[in-house]
């Protein structure tokens, strides 16, 4: 079922009125905490951020379930950027150090190189995932849309959706 | 549009009260879950705590219980009561500082009452995590080497396969089978000497029959009767009598050389046909050789000797060896090393490494700076009227000890005269590669409080004394242990199965009220070297001569005994006949010997008679004369004077 609600809340931010902008950067700051493989102090303030700024929850959600997959496959990348980060680039050291030191810092656990690689490659492509997301629902919104609405799938989600609320009025 | 969701602040700030309060009900649980979370991760078992109560920075812990992995229904150690508090201010900088725990009641090795293995799924998750962290560990090789090792050496155990192998060998000799195909020289002998002495009766009845003694007998008889019926009337009667005489003394010489041949026949016979014991001898000669034979030619197993101390305890040692590692494994892991001038330290994780950056006259990230602990020997399953009350502390547990400049010490004792237990452990991480040390020394201790090996060759210990001296050392690469271990006052519990080899087993144990060994491993991961020696070598090996050569001379006696058996009939059959005929001839030569005195007696008693007969004759013929011869001179003088 969880799939279906993930495809539902999708086809509905896609289909709804809702601004591309507040779906484009829901989308790219529920990346950050997709890529970031612990929970740490990084990902509950940008949790923190998606829940008090005006960006789209579901699509944050959707992201974050994404980019949890990605992931997997970026891990090695981010590991490659967060050693060279942490362990090569000496003239950083102090820098890190002052950070390890300080108080409440270390609970982003920074000094991990995946997750400061991770880290890293969400904020390069924040801007990037914003520009596309928001030109894609732009896209979608007038040339797909439509189309997409006289798909079987869709309809039966529809059903699916009068159902519940049916269920819940009984 | 609108950047701030206005809408969410107050629902967000509801949700942020809620869930404070709701984690004010519920840090206990949430606490609990991250120390059993942490504990099953170090140890890879179940970790079960009875309650946690969370008072701002305190922790108050009751009935903490961490299984043992390889003993699942054991626990490695138990608790009953922990309390700490942790530093407010350095937690900000997410590091533990605690000044000082108190842990009461402390256990190790009691019965659990659940099963305490972790769910196979989870296992294999902390397993594989373990295996990612520690894959580059020194002491986690050094351990996978030990365990290689203590299989490779120790796979089997001679002592048993010895026994075994022997006792099938033996079992497995047919010895009808093989005295049968055997060619008895005693067999041989016997027929002989039964055709021989057959031979030799024959000969010698034949002579004595020869000699024809009763007819010697008769004619004897009949001259004697003869000489008796002569009368002597006139002087030609004794003429006639002396010639009978003197034909008497021929036949008593005859007689005579008769008797002699007799004799001469005896002693040949009595030298032809010796005393029987003598044949006897001959033939268990005979039999001795027939039966040494077999022996050559028969390969009766042997036992080769082992080092048996090697053989019992040399895998308990490594086990136990491996043990102590363990512990300075996970000492090395979670108290780990650095140099001095070393700016930062790697670790690995599940998922990257974690860098830790070094910076002087800053707090470790872990600092527990003291732990009050009591215990006792005793617990659930164990010998709790024995058990000794153990009291000692554990000092400068921490993340970095370059920081503190103060290595990790434990120490934990106990009294209860006249057992004595004390543990000391130092992990010095100050200066120089780490130097890890575990020493124990334990006194009359209990024997079921430690498990001696794991094999079942000796029989179960119902009691004993144990006293232990061992101290396990990692400085750098390079380990060194020792231990020097006895046991007094043995005594063994009864046999409950009846088995051979256990019987065996027993035999050579039970007499057995003492054992020493002396064990040492030393050297590098990759020429680790092991001594273990003990009393039992030599005392096991003689007593293993002892009983299999008493098993040898069984088979041996059989071989003779089965050997015997199969000449008996045939040996009998022989004594019967060559004693029957040995006494027959014995008998028959007597009887004609005495037969032949006893004729020579009548003979001289009868020569004697007639010369007494002729001398009386004689005398009276005599007087007669003298008589007539004065009778003639009286007439011639008569006749004389009338002229």
């Amino acid at each position: 079922m969880l799939p279906t609600k993930i495809l539902k809340s999708v086809v509905q931010f896609l289909h709804s009125n809702i601004s591309p902008k507040e779906i484009a950067f829901g989308f790219a700051l529920g990346a950050i905490i997709g890529l970031i493989p612990y929970f740490t102090l990084i990902s509950f303030f940008v949790f923190f951020l998606i829940i008090i700024l005006n960006v789209n929850f579901s699509a944050a959600m959707f992201s974050l379930a994404l980019f949890k997959i990605i992931g997997f496959i970026t891990d090695p990348i981010a590991h490659k950027i967060g050693y060279f980060l942490l362990v090569k680039v000496k003239f950083l050291e102090n820098f890190w150090t002052i950070l390890y030191n300080m108080p409440i810092v270390p609970f982003t656990r920074f000094y991990n190189t995946v997750v400061l690689g991770s880290f890293i490659i969400s904020i390069i492509l924040f801007l990037p995932i914003v520009l596309f997301v928001e030109k894609f629902i732009i896209f979608y919104r007038k040339n797909l849309a439509q189309k997409v609405e006289q798909l079987k799938i869709i309809k039966l989600l529809k059903l699916t959706s009068l159902y519940e609320w049916y269920n819940k009025l009984k | 549009m609108k950047i701030f969701r206005l809408k969410a602040l107050i629902p967000l700030l509801i949700f942020s009260v809620s869930v404070f309060i709701i984690l004010n009900f519920f840090i206990d649980r949430i606490v609990k879950n991250i120390f059993v979370s942490i504990g099953e991760s170090i140890f890879s078992a179940k970790v079960d705590i009875a309650s946690l109560k969370v008072k701002g920075l305190s922790i108050s812990i009751k009935g903490l219980q961490v299984a043992n992995k390889n003993v699942p229904w054991k626990n490695l150690f138990e608790i009953e009561r922990v309390s700490f508090k942790v530093k407010f201010l350095p937690l900000l900088s997410k590091k533990v500082i605690i000044d000082e725990v108190a842990a009461e009641g402390i256990k190790w090795s009691t019965k659990r009452k659940t099963y305490g293995g972790l769910p196979p799924k989870k296992l294999k998750k902390i397993e594989k995590k373990k295996q990612k962290e520690d894959k580059d560990s020194f002491t986690y090789k050094l351990m996978a080497s030990l365990k290689q090792k203590a299989e490779k050496e120790y796979a089997g155990l001679p002592i048993v396969k010895n026994i075994k192998q022997f006792d099938q060998e033996l079992k497995s000799l047919d010895i009808n089978k093989i005295i049968s195909q055997a060619d008895l020289e005693s067999k041989k002998l016997i027929e002989r000497l039964s055709n021989e002495y057959s031979q030799k009766y024959e000969n010698y009845k034949n002579e004595i029959q020869n000699i024809d003694i009763e007819q010697k007998i008769k004619t004897t008889q009949e001259l004697i009767n003869e000489v008796s019926n002569i009368k002597i009337e006139k002087i030609e009667d004794i003429k006639i009598l002396q010639d009978k005489l003197a034909k008497l003394n021929e036949t008593k010489k005859s007689l005579e050389e008769t008797i002699e041949k007799l004799k001469n026949i005896k002693s040949s016979f009595e030298k032809d046909f010796v005393e029987t014991k003598e044949v006897y001898s001959q033939i268990e000669k005979s039999v001795q050789d027939d039966y040494k034979n077999i022996l050559n030619h028969l390969k009766l197993p042997e036992l080769t000797k082992e080092s048996i101390t090697k053989a019992l305890f040399g895998e308990v040692w490594l086990n136990r060896v491996n043990t102590a590692v363990y512990y300075i494994h996970l000492a090395r892991k979670y108290l780990p090393a650095r140099k001095k001038e070393d700016k930062k330290t790697l670790k690995q994780r599940a998922k990257g490494i974690d860098v830790v950056f070094h910076k002087e006259n800053v707090l470790p990230n872990l600092w527990i700076k003291k732990i009050s602990i009591s215990g006792t020997t005793g617990g659930e399953g164990k010998d709790n009227e024995n058990a000794i009350s153990l009291i000692g502390f554990a000092e400068n547990i921490t993340s970095d000890q370059i920081i503190i400049g103060k290595p990790t010490l434990l120490k934990f004792e106990g009294k209860k005269l006249p057992q004595e237990y004390e543990l000391e452990c130092i992990f010095d991480r100050i200066q120089g590669p780490p130097k890890d040390t575990i020493k124990l020394n334990v006194k009359n201790l209990n024997v079921k409080e430690i498990k001696i090996t794991d094999s079942d060759v000796i029989p179960s210990i119902k009691s004993g004394r144990v006293s232990l001296g061992a101290t396990f050392s990692l400085q750098g690469e390079e380990l060194n242990c020792e231990m020097l271990f006895s046991i007094e006052n043995i005594k063994y519990s009864g046999l409950t199965q009846k088995d051979e080899l256990k019987e065996i087993l027993y035999e050579i144990f039970k007499s057995i009220d003492k054992v020493y060994i002396s064990a040492k491993l030393y050297g590098k991961i990759d020429s680790l070297s092991t001594e273990i020696s003990s009393n039992l070598d030599d005392v096991i090996t003689n007593k293993l001569k002892f009983l299999f050569g008493q098993k040898i001379q069984e088979y041996q006696l059989r071989i003779k005994s089965e050997v015997e058996k199969s000449i008996k009939e045939q040996k009998e059959k022989f004594f019967k006949e060559y004693i029957a005929k040995k006494d027959e001839l014995l008998k028959v030569i007597n009887d004609q010997k005495t037969s032949l005195e006893e004729v020579k007696l009548q003979i001289d008693k009868k020569i004697k008679e007639s010369n007494e007969k002729i001398e009386g004759q004689k005398n009276k013929l005599n007087k007669t004369i003298e008589q007539e011869k004065k009778k003639l001179e009286e007439e011639l003088k008569k006749k004389l004077f009338k002229y």
